[in-house]
């Protein structure tokens, strides 16, 4: 196992309702303050509250040609921008041919595909644009990715739900491991937050239900929570083989120590009550790193603050790490940002590590009697060596990072 | 009220970027576009601003932006 070279992060970029640019991201989850929000009111299913991207402007940030991207492509191109920039890298200067890129999406362009469903009722099949499917596919977003960056490599895009941010990441290690690129610039971006899918989210009772107080709302492994608040955003990495960045003398901003997968096989959207299929993948990912549990330090929970997912997720945590680790979710300030999620707080946890600062868990006043595990409610500073990101996926998908410090 | 004519100019600019300067009667759609999605794009856009749908076989049949302005003309009343 140790003959695979070592792949390391030399760029991020985010784009979250926590900020545009990685340093506001990190002031943001740091201070605690969620960022939740009234959103749509869908009748009988009440006020939504959301964490949307508000001061996103993809023509400004991008320019004219930004119309051609729907809002989810949008934010993956102003991430990945400056995840490229962050590493020192030109996109006009690189040998396209050896640049990957891997996104995780899951219902890709779902804003354009509401619009033009809506003029197709309302004026007919010869209203709707022509811009509808290369808007709306998932896998444009990477395509998009390729025409803007020059990257020519390997260009795909993963879908594992939410935890299709992770699996990106993972999956371009592999890529980075395999020499099949010398360069990989991996995340997710989702921007769903319309009507039809928050509706579809709050029939399936997965929703938080607390429009009254909406900052308080997401409240991961707390005793009065009861659902997530659904978010968007963008989050990406530029990761490379250790030596190729040392040999450039780039920034390694953090390792990529480890990842694991696996599947529950069990219900469509409901974890293992005993959480074996989240463990499963937390063992891989140690397995993989050639790490025990008591090398890890701090775990950035994937932590929805719906009832099932933290109850499953504490078990799988508590049976491999006990308390060994001290465990925060940032959904309580950024909500869930759905495909992106896994991408995000891989960032947020490379910037853990970078900063000596585990961040809090927002809104954790009172932690459920059943879960057993080191919660940081309040942000803790603490050296940490090794920390991992889990993230799961409805269909049972789940997926574990283990990230380093450099 | 604007003239068909200038409201296609104002679509180009606005919608589509292309400059002011490089519109005239006998600009192509094709010469001012990106590409033929663009091109299509235009359509349903101008069909919108009328009230009406512009089909295929009318856009396939026209060039300049004077041949869009006359079609638009036919097909909605003064």
């Amino acid at each position: 196992m140790t003959s695979r070279p070592e792949v390391v992060i030399t760029g991020r970029g985010m784009v979250t309702p926590a900020g545009i640019g990685v340093d506001d991201n990190w002031k943001r989850v740091c201070s605690g303050e969620p960022t939740a929000v009234l959103g749509p009111d869908l009748g009988l299913l009440g006020i939504q509250v959301i964490c949307p991207v508000t001061d996103f402007d993809g023509r400004m940030l991008l320019g004219h040609g930004a119309r051609r991207l729907d809002r989810y492509s949008q934010m993956g191109l102003v991430a990945a921008e400056e995840a490229v920039q962050d590493a020192g890298l030109r996109s006009d200067e690189w040998d396209g041919t050896r640049v990957a890129v891997v996104m995780g999406v899951s219902v890709g362009g779902v804003e354009t595909l509401m619009a033009q469903h809506v003029a197709f009722l309302n004026r007919g099949p010869a209203a709707i644009s022509p811009l509808t499917m290369p808007m709306s596919l998932v896998n444009m977003v990477s395509g998009q990715l390729a025409i803007h960056l020059r990257a020519t490599g390997p260009n795909l895009t993963v879908s594992t739900a939410c935890a299709s941010g992770a699996t990106a990441i993972g999956t371009a290690r592999q890529l980075l491991q395999a020499d099949a690129c010398d360069i990989a610039i991996a995340g997710a971006s989702d921007a769903s937050l319309v009507p039809l899918i928050l509706s579809a989210f709050a029939r399936m009772g997965a929703l938080t239900k607390q429009s009254a107080d909406p900052v308080r709302a997401s409240r991961p492994f707390d005793r009065d929570r009861d659902g997530f608040v659904a978010a968007e955003g963008a989050a990406v990495v530029v990761m490379e083989r250790e030596s190729d960045a040392r040999a450039r003398r780039a920034f390694i901003r953090s390792r990529v120590l480890g990842y694991g997968a696996s599947a529950d096989a069990h219900h469509i959207t409901s974890p293992r009550p005993e959480g074996t299929g989240a463990r499963a993948a937390i063992a891989a990912a140690l397995g993989d790193a050639g790490l025990v549990p008591a090398d890890v330090d701090h775990l950035n929970a994937h932590g929805t603050s719906t009832r099932l997912n933290d109850q499953a997720e504490a078990k799988a945590v508590g049976a491999v790490f006990g308390d060994g680790v001290t465990v925060s979710s940032t959904k309580g300030v950024t909500g869930h940002l759905l495909a992106a999620a896994g991408a995000a707080e891989a960032v947020y946890t490379s910037l853990s590590i970078e900063h000596g600062m585990i961040p809090p868990t927002a809104n954790l006043e009172n932690i459920d009697p059943e879960i057993d595990l080191d919660l940081a409610s309040v942000s803790r500073r603490q050296s940490i060596g090794v920390a991992m990101s889990t993230s799961f996926g409805f269909g049972g998908q789940n997926a574990a990072l283990l990230i380093g410090a450099p | 009220m604007p003239t068909v004519y200038e409201t296609i100019t104002e679509i180009l600019t606005t919608r589509f970027a292309v400059p002011a300067s490089a519109i005239t009667e006998d600009t192509s759609l094709e010469e001012v576009l990106t590409d033929s999605l663009d091109v299509v794009e235009f359509g349903v856009i101008v069909g919108e601003r009328y009230n009406t749908l512009v089909s295929d076989d009318e856009l396939t049949s026209v060039t300049t932006i004077a041949d869009v302005a006359a079609l638009m003309n036919s097909k909605v009343p003064a």
